[in-house]
């Protein structure tokens, strides 16, 4: 068993070899192992669809059609088992204790109710609160959210509202359980950079004073930066590195977290053509034997084609899905051409 | 590039207002948002609008492409004006401009495979079938990252990201002259947003195919513009060449804007000022008397609140809708 956290101090999400199967007994995730801390915010980053929104549903144990099924070693929340709760425990879990901010805004909220009443509504469902209390503390929740027209924000139906002010409802209806877990799945996407920032900063503060836990999926690098304690890198279906954000940023460990960070865009810094990885990450199904990323990886090498395993590099826990890795340091910037 | 001569696009004295929900809204109050602008999209050019949440850009778009029809204003498509043009009319111009919805499984039939979603407009704009139809399909999967053996698939079986990309997908299918993108790559990672943006960027060039790029992310609309319109609260505040906007930002919220955009090391101590202002990202149910902005602008004097100041041209190209900030700029 490997053990994916920095910190061992009152672990508050334990996921052990955590698989997901699609229909057509297609892999989609394969065996991922990972803990979240107390206050800890851990996220997870990879390219788009190597499968972040399917192990954070598995995590709730909500499957999606066309997903056949879920494997798992052991899922725990604060020591009970996930992976054996029944119904009615899993309902008082999910956006009670552990709430998510979906990717997909159409399904977040119901189209046919306005904003506020589904607040209200989800607050009641997990805490013993009137109806008045529970509207002032929805309006609450969307302020702190940065939606500074509560009122109408409120009153108005889901198709009423921006993207992101429809973005930021939701995120106040997950908070508005007080919950111990947080699940945000891409959720500042569809904000402007002030906003944004209000956003992690309020994500940042629940953390420091309530001790909110965050499993934050995103591709915003800037926002891993901030937030995240540490990161777990992913690349077809499995964790390919696990660092703290100091870590990654500063030598990124494995080729594909190189490769990604080597991409990132800056104000200041302007290609002369957006840069890229080569290639595509092989889908479900057709992952190679031995290292996933072998066909894009500037520095395969004898050794790739066999299967590679996470292997610890240093003291802290830092783990790299990568036989080569170790003698790759600290050599960000050196030049992974991209291609077209 | 400026709008040359013989904009594609143009709109004037453009003005959206909805009735506003909620308890707080006396019936009758309404959002303004979108009010009043007038902008034009030169043939090939990429113009990029920025602004906060809520500002009015998705209502912008919806309104260039005769989605919705304004409040009052007109749009020119080509020198038609999309109002006199009517259903039929429309019609006929729908391959000509399309849209990247900002929300892309909202936009995508569910009970579609993706095979049929591109088909429909392939059939109907460019008469294609058989296998010609077929090797475009698979052409335009491949051409945003994704394999022609997920073409029998449905929405609900593809991740965010892919979502996103079959939308775009969609809309290049009939290689319009006119695309409005609404955050076309934010669910996207690094990697494959470089990948959408290239070829973005190349039919631009090969079709001179003109759009209007709806970004948060100022890296890829500094990566990816022409120009540069800056909108607050339903106006535009700022207009100018992608570099200009980006070296010489005259109005304060543009400033503010940039200033604010996270950094990815922050313990690298790089330039990362805290947002001086609260936000308010909304058109706003009672417009303030004077600039909108005025009550977060760092500017801010008595004369601020004499009306909505006008976009007035403060250098060659360069718009900008504040009376204070000219003096300051061009000390920079
Ligand atoms: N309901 C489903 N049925 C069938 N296949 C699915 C389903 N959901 C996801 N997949 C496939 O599983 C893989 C992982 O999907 P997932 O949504 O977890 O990706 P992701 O990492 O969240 O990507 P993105 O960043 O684009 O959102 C993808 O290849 C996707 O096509
Ligand atoms: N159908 C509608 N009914 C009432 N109000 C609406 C409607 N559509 C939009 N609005 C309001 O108009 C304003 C502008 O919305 P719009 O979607 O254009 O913003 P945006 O700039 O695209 O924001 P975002 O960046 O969050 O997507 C918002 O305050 C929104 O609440
Ligand atoms: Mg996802
Ligand atoms: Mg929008």
């Amino acid at each position: 068993m490997t053990v994916l956290a920095a910190t061992d101090n009152a672990v508050l999400v334990r996921v052990e070899n955590l698989s997901v199967t699609l229909a057509g007994a297609v892999r989609a995730v394969d065996g991922i192992d990972f803990q979240i801390g107390h206050g800890e915010c851990v996220a997870l980053v990879g390219e788009s669809g190597c499968g972040k929104t399917l192990t954070a549903l598995s995590l709730l144990r909500s499957l999606p059609p066309g997903v056949e099924k879920i494997d798992c070693a052991r899922m725990e929340f604060e020591g009970r088992r996930i992976d054996l709760m029944g119904r009615s425990d899993l309902r008082r879990l999910r956006g009670g204790q552990a709430a998510m901010v979906f990717q997909d805004p159409t399904t977040s909220f119901n189209p046919l109710f306005r904003i506020g009443d589904q607040l209200v509504e989800t607050i009641r469902a997990h805490r013993k609160f009137s109806r008045a209390a529970a509207t002032k503390l929805a309006m609450r929740c969307l302020g702190e959210a940065g939606l500074e027209e509560a009122a109408r924000v409120f009153g108005s139906y889901p198709h009423q509202l921006s993207g992101g002010q429809r973005q930021r409802a939701f995120i106040a209806m997950a908070l508005s359980t007080e919950p111990k877990l947080l699940i945000a799945d891409e959720p500042t996407t569809a904000l402007d950079v002030t906003v944004q920032r209000q956003i992690v900063d309020l994500l940042a503060r629940l953390a420091r004073q309530r001790g909110l836990s965050l499993l934050l999926i995103t591709h915003n690098l800037a926002v891993v930066a901030r937030l995240a304690d540490r990161v777990l890198m992913m690349y077809a279906g499995q964790i390919v590195e696990c660092s703290t954000v100091e870590e990654l940023f500063s030598a990124p460990a494995h080729p594909y977290s190189r490769a990604l960070i080597e991409c990132l865009p800056s104000l200041e810094r302007v290609h002369s053509r957006p840069p890229t990885i080569p290639g595509n990450v092989p889908r479900p199904g057709h992952w190679p034997t031995g290292c996933r990323f072998i066909d894009r990886c500037a520095r395969a090498a004898g050794g790739c084609e066999l299967p590679q395993r996470l292997k610890a590099i240093g003291h802290g826990g830092r783990l790299v899905r990568c036989h080569l890795a170790g003698g790759l340091k600290n050599r960000v910037g050196g030049g992974d051409e991209s291609g077209g | 590039m400026r709008a040359a001569a013989k904009p594609l696009v143009e709109c004037t004295g453009l003005m959206k207002t909805y009735a506003a929900g909620g308890f707080a809204a006396p019936r009758g109050t309404h959002v303004a948002a979108v009010g009043g602008i007038n902008l034009a999209v030169a043939p090939g050019e990429t113009l990029a609008l920025v602004g906060e949440s809520g500002c009015g850009k998705s209502t912008t778009g919806r309104l260039l492409l005769g989605l919705e029809p304004p409040s009052s204003g007109s749009v020119k498509f080509d020198w038609a004006d999309l109002q006199a043009l009517g259903e039929r009319g429309l019609r006929a111009l729908r391959k000509r401009m399309q849209i990247v919805f900002q929300d892309p499984y909202g936009s995508l039939n569910p009970r579609f495979s993706v095979r049929r979603t591109l088909a429909e407009p392939l059939r109907i704009h460019l008469k294609l079938s058989g296998s010609g139809l077929e090797k475009r399909i698979r052409e335009l999967l491949e051409s945003v990252g994704l394999e022609s053996a997920h073409a029998g698939r449905y929405p609900h079986e593809f991740s965010g990201g892919q979502r996103q990309r079959i939308a775009i997908a969609r809309a290049i299918s009939v290689e319009p002259d006119f695309v409005v993108a609404d955050e076309p790559v934010s669910a996207l990672d690094i990697s494959i947003q470089g990948q959408i943006l290239r070829l973005l960027m190349e039919l631009r060039r090969r079709l001179a195919m003109a759009m209007l790029f709806i970004s948060h992310d100022l890296a890829v609309v500094r990566q990816v513009s022409d120009r540069v319109a800056v909108m607050y609260r339903g106006r535009l505040v700022e207009l100018a060449a992608t570099e200009r906007i980006f070296e010489h930002p005259a109005h304060p919220y543009t400033r503010l804007l940039l200033e604010s955009v996270l950094r990815p090391e922050p313990w690298r101590g790089g330039p990362d000022a805290s947002v001086r202002a609260q936000t308010g990202g909304h058109a706003g149910l009672s417009m303030p008397a004077g600039c909108a902005f005025s009550a977060r602008c760092p500017l801010a004097g008595s004369n601020c609140l004499d009306g909505s100041p006008p976009l007035r041209e403060i250098y060659p190209g360069h718009y900008c809708a504040c009376r204070e900030a000219a003096a300051t700029t061009n000390s920079i």
